[in-house]
């Protein structure tokens, strides 16, 4: 008796071990069984659910399908939640992603290429698919890269994974409206660089709060929201795209005033104590709290500072100011896809999956509803029924280019940055020029002699 | 009681434990050996690509250069860490631990001594950095003191020169705790009548604690000395939330590093190799450690 009593136990815990490893939980596996009116949204932006919300809303008083959103934030958690899920196949019925392609992600997606036609397409504001379409670029650079996965370079020329949601653009500085007339000057775009430089210098000076603050922990984060601006500006959009592509040199003359622009601001003691140390979330803080006269972001940073406690009154925003003399005097906004919608290749309910996403992005009272609860502007173009948007987002929409501009030239080649491995080592030298460890013209060279190394050893 | 004819029970019992360290550390640790010699991104291994032994041609001997140059330097923050972590912790953790054994109100300073262990990394860490800004309480205290030469305009994590010592102090303060128990453990278990017989025979205590305390206690310096080396090595957490391994990659440690090629710049392969490698500088490192302390004992 006692001796069956100890193996029906023995049985029993294997059994429930095994049982609960192979249970996927009630959860996991979102798009394959359940309700299927229900579909299942995974997105990382906290500030969007509203507006994800307002569209499922309409999305459900149309056809019956509710969708629920579920939100895992920071990004770097999500990332990694999308990619478990993605391995383990679970993902959601609707992803919402950063607006990119080759991230491997594409065998977990629904490839949307014979699914969306031009009468969607042609729905979105001009180069909103740029960065989502894999280009006839990428597919020759990543046959040729011996770092590329199998994913690129299975990759072809046109195909795209998802339908860009929101669109928008970095190179923007917010001043405290208060502190710049505090100081006596007027709080308004100052017309080149060197003027901004001089407007920074006096408010800093008149009012004891360091001029300018942004996320400079991230090595990368000047370049992208303001050194790129700066060298489209003084050279053309050519002439960056020669710098991505390795046919131009940092340290020429004609390149070198962009690194020269962040250097003046180190030397002259007017970015903010303790700035290399600080994240974007923080330079935002710092700004809000008033221990920055000028904080620099993009146009998704304006309504962080509103939920900082920041009143809309007391901000003024102005693009990247170009240098004495740049080919290019003035910096339109020139708006890129932030982020897309895509389906899981996986989901029981794919064809509602795929009818909300472009429900979401390219029906005009979903993308009025969405902008308006996300406080970001839709990729749509609403045409009219932008007069249905908030004032503040209407006027930020209607900053934006509605033609593609010098940045969308450049975009195709940005990836250069990331594969070009001198560009990592150029952004930690720059945070040795704030530092005052290292001079521009060290820098630079530094960033050209890496750059021929590479290109000699095939790298 | 075991008899011939239940003498499998007992390994009934034994399988679910069995069967799920299989599972999770072989079968992970397996995988993660695996990955690391081959191109992949981190999502349906069916588009790994094997590329033998080029991910560690690519940081131990420079086929990606800047790689390999950061590689090295992780390396040599690493190495430093852990020097430090030793020669600071171990003398400092000793002497406490003779204190807490000879004086009164010990369980107090006991609680205090031993908060590190108990308390949240990343809440902790946090801390750490508000201490250490521009305006935070370290500057202040030493504007206060009136070493204003000393006091760091960009914080201690701002700067190249400091953020490194900023991490390892808070290393050392995270470390020691565990050495403290280790030492406090081990003078207990002393045996005070060898003090006494020493005592008797004219022996000072400087005398007593050379050549009866230290190396009493050495197999307990040997363990210390390779748990922190391998926290040293392993070190992420203060490092991530304090700097992220910045500025200008001063603070760059193995661990940010590994995290950054696998889930930046999804390579998941290379994160791996570097990860394998620094476990075998760690193991080598143990191992000579052993054979350096045992030819002492």
């Amino acid at each position: 008796m006692k001796k069956r009593m100890h193996v029906l136990t023995a049985l029993l815990l294997i059994s429930a071990l095994i049982v609960s490893a192979c249970s996927s939980g009630g959860k996991d596996n979102p798009s394959k069984g359940g309700d299927s009116k229900t579909l299942t949204l995974w997105t990382w932006k906290v500030a969007y659910v509203p507006g994800f919300e307002a569209a499922a809303k309409l999305y459900e008083q149309k056809t019956g399908v509710k969708v629920e959103i579920e939100t895992f934030t920071p990004d770097d958690t999500y990332r990694q939640k999308i990619q478990a899920a993605a391995n383990s196949k679970t993902l959601p019925d609707v992803i919402h992603y950063w607006a990119t392609n080759g991230d491997s992600l594409e065998t977990s997606l629904l490839e949307l290429t014979d699914k969306v036609g031009d009468d969607t397409l042609n729905k979105y504001f001009g180069p909103s698919m740029d960065p989502i379409r894999v280009s006839q670029m990428q597919v020759d650079n990543w046959a040729t890269n011996k770092d590329a996965t199998n994913v690129q370079k299975g990759l072809k020329a046109g195909q795209f994974y998802g339908l860009p949601l929101d669109i928008g653009g970095f190179f923007t500085f917010y001043g405290n409206k208060k502190l710049i007339e505090q100081a006596g000057l007027k709080a308004e775009a100052p017309k080149t660089w060197e003027d901004f430089v001089t407007m920074i210098e006096t408010v800093q000076k008149e009012t004891n709060v360091p001029g300018l603050v942004f996320g400079a922990k991230l090595p990368d984060l000047w370049e992208n929201w303001a050194g790129s601006a700066l060298q489209i500006m003084l050279n053309g959009p050519e002439g960056y795209i020669d710098l991505l592509e390795r046919k131009a040199q940092m340290n020429d003359p004609k390149n070198i005033r962009v690194a020269e622009a962040l250097g003046t601001l180190a030397d002259k003691g007017l970015l903010m104590p303790g700035i290399l140390s600080t994240d974007i979330d923080g330079a935002d803080q710092a700004f809000a709290s008033g221990k920055a006269a000028f904080d620099l972001g993009g146009s998704f940073t304006m309504s962080t500072l509103l939920a900082m406690g920041m009143n809309s009154e007391d901000i003024v925003a102005f693009p990247v100011p170009p240098l004495k003399g740049s080919k290019i005097d003035k910096w339109e906004t020139d708006p890129f896809t932030l982020t897309m919608m895509s389906v899981s290749k996986d989901s029981k309910n794919a064809d509602e999956a795929l009818d909300f996403i472009k429900f979401l992005t390219a029906d005009a009272d979903a993308a009025v509803a969405f902008s308006n609860g996300a406080y970001t502007v839709s990729a749509l173009k609403i045409g009219d029924r932008s007069k249905d948007l908030s004032p503040a987002l209407k006027a930020m929409q209607e900053s934006f280019a509605t033609e593609p501009g010098p940045y969308s030239k450049v975009q195709p080649y940005i990836d250069y940055r990331g594969a070009n491995k001198e560009w990592e080592e150029f952004f930690q030298s720059m945070q040795a020029v704030i530092e005052k460890k290292m001079t521009v013209d060290q820098a630079t060279k530094k960033f050209d002699e890496r750059m021929k190394s590479l290109q000699a050893s095939g790298n | 009681m075991v008899t011939s004819r239940n003498k499998w029970v007992p390994y009934l019992f034994l399988l679910p434990g069995v069967l799920l360290f299989l599972a999770i550390g072989v079968y992970s640790v397996g995988f993660s050996v695996l990955i690391s010699f081959y191109n992949w991104s981190g999502i349906d291994f069916a588009n790994a690509r094997f590329e033998g032994f080029d991910n560690f041609k690519d940081f131990l001997f420079g086929q990606s250069p800047v790689v390999s140059r950061s590689f090295y330097l992780a390396i040599w923050h690493n190495l430093l860490m852990a020097f430090f972590q030793v020669i600071i912790v171990i003398p400092v953790a000793l002497v406490l631990a003779f204190t807490l054994q000879n004086m009164k109100a010990a369980s107090y300073y006991r609680t205090i001594y031993f908060l590190p262990m108990i308390a949240s990394g990343i809440a902790v860490f946090y801390v750490w950095k508000g201490l250490f800004e521009p305006t935070g309480v370290l500057n202040a205290l030493l504007s206060a003191l009136g070493l204003d030469l000393l006091v760091m305009q960009e914080g201690m994590l701002g700067s190249s020169s400091t953020a490194l010592m900023g991490i390892i102090i808070t290393s050392i303060w995270g470390g020691l705790p565990g050495t403290l128990l280790l030492y406090y453990a081990g003078l207990s278990s002393v045996n005070p009548t060898l003090y006494e017989a020493a005592s008797v025979d004219g022996a000072t205590k400087s005398v007593m604690l050379r050549k009866i305390t230290w190396p009493l206690l050495k197999p307990i310096t040997l363990i210390a000395v390779i748990q922190l080396v391998n926290g040293a090595f392993q070190a992420f957490e203060n490092v991530f939330i304090m700097t992220g391994g910045g500025p200008a990659g001063s603070t760059e440690v193995i661990g940010t590093l590994v995290y950054k090629t696998a889930f930046i710049d999804n390579d998941y392969g290379l994160a791996s190799a570097i990860g394998w490698t620094s476990f075998l500088i760690t193991g080598l490192i143990a191992i000579f450690s052993i054979r350096g302390f045992k030819a002492d004992i």
